[in-house]
């Protein structure tokens, strides 16, 4: 039975290193991001981030055009605490994660968003940071 | 019975060692096997004129004939401020035997500057914006992600590539061997 249980641990050993077992990703494969307007005023941005990577909370930043559109502040998800010894003591976000954000269209427009990301692999690597960019028409009225 | 032992135990030993050769692999980076380089990556490297943490222009040709690591990194990223202190002691160590280390970082001149006073980096660090990502990509970065590390021979030629940390073992070897 012993033996039998090393033999588990292993294979669950080897299934626990996603990334280590492949080539990296690129940003754009491993913190796939989409947005769409889930209501008049609402936004909501998915973070689909890859096993293996994470992203760091206090680098998602969020920007709206027209000057016309106000962003309100957008409601993160706790994440986990990461401690690290020479970085100190971050939020980060794995896996799929959601970030709503209020917004004011004056008009009901189509509105631009942008969202800036950073993350890094647990590997040891990081990556620079990235600016996704969406256009996000208006929900349509019920009639 | 014994045969089901030995063979769970061959298959969980066979799976912990190619799982620890999966989780280097990518730490171990590359050391081309012809050592040379495309010369226009080169070039790129040799023109690149950024500020020190003093504000000093300097040429990254300035140190042209040097056994010479450049280390792409950035204060944002944790992995590369945890193998730095390493650096600067090989620094320290090497520089006897002509080993001249050059930080390029993606970052802000404040940062970098108050990082390298509380580090006491030895070694000179260049600022640049995003601009210093797509030159490790010119050099071999396929992803640019950092820490991107390159060995050069007193040549000019790439002699290793590393994407992750590089372990002061490794690095060691790699100089040793063109020393």
């Amino acid at each position: 039975m012993r033996e039998r249980n090393l033999a588990a641990a292993a294979v669950l050993f080897a299934l626990a290193l996603p990334v280590a077992g492949q080539d990296l990703l690129d940003a754009s494969q491993a913190f796939r991001t989409s947005a769409r307007r889930i209501g008049a005023d609402v936004i909501e941005v998915r973070y689909d981030t890859a096993p293996g990577y994470y992203l760091y909370r206090d680098r998602l930043e969020f920007k709206l055009q027209p000057e016309s559109a106000r962003l309100g502040a957008p409601k993160l998800p706790p994440g986990k605490v990461k401690e690290d010894e020479f970085f100190g003591r971050s939020v980060i976000y794995r896996n799929r994660t959601i970030v709503q954000l209020p917004i004011t269209a004056m008009d009901n427009s189509t509105v631009t968003l942008t969202a800036d990301l950073q993350g890094c692999a647990d590997i040891g690597v990081c990556y620079p940071p990235v600016r996704r960019t969406f256009v996000l028409a208006a929900p349509s009225k019920a009639r | 019975m014994t045969s089901f032992r030995t063979v769970a135990v061959c298959v969980a030993v066979a799976i912990l060692a190619l799982s620890a050769g999966y989780a280097t692999h990518l730490l171990v980076g590359e050391s081309p096997r012809s050592g040379v380089s495309h010369a226009a990556d080169m070039d790129a490297l040799w023109k690149t004129e950024l500020a020190d943490t003093n504000g000093q222009r300097m040429t990254v040709n300035h140190w042209r004939g040097s056994i010479l690591v450049v280390n792409f990194w950035a204060t944002w990223c944790a992995p590369c401020r945890e193998e730095m202190p390493a650096f600067v002691l090989l620094q320290r160590d090497l520089a006897g035997k002509g080993v001249q280390f050059v930080g390029i970082a993606a970052d802000q001149g404040e940062k970098v500057k108050a990082f390298a006073t509380e580090l006491q980096i030895n070694y000179p660090l260049l600022v640049g914006g995003m601009d210093v990502i797509d030159l490790s990509a010119r050099l071999g970065n396929e992803i640019s992600a950092l820490p991107f590390t390159i060995v050069v021979d007193r040549a000019g030629r790439i002699v290793h590539r590393q994407l992750g940390i590089l372990k002061p073992d490794k690095l060691r070897a790699v100089i040793a061997a063109i020393s």
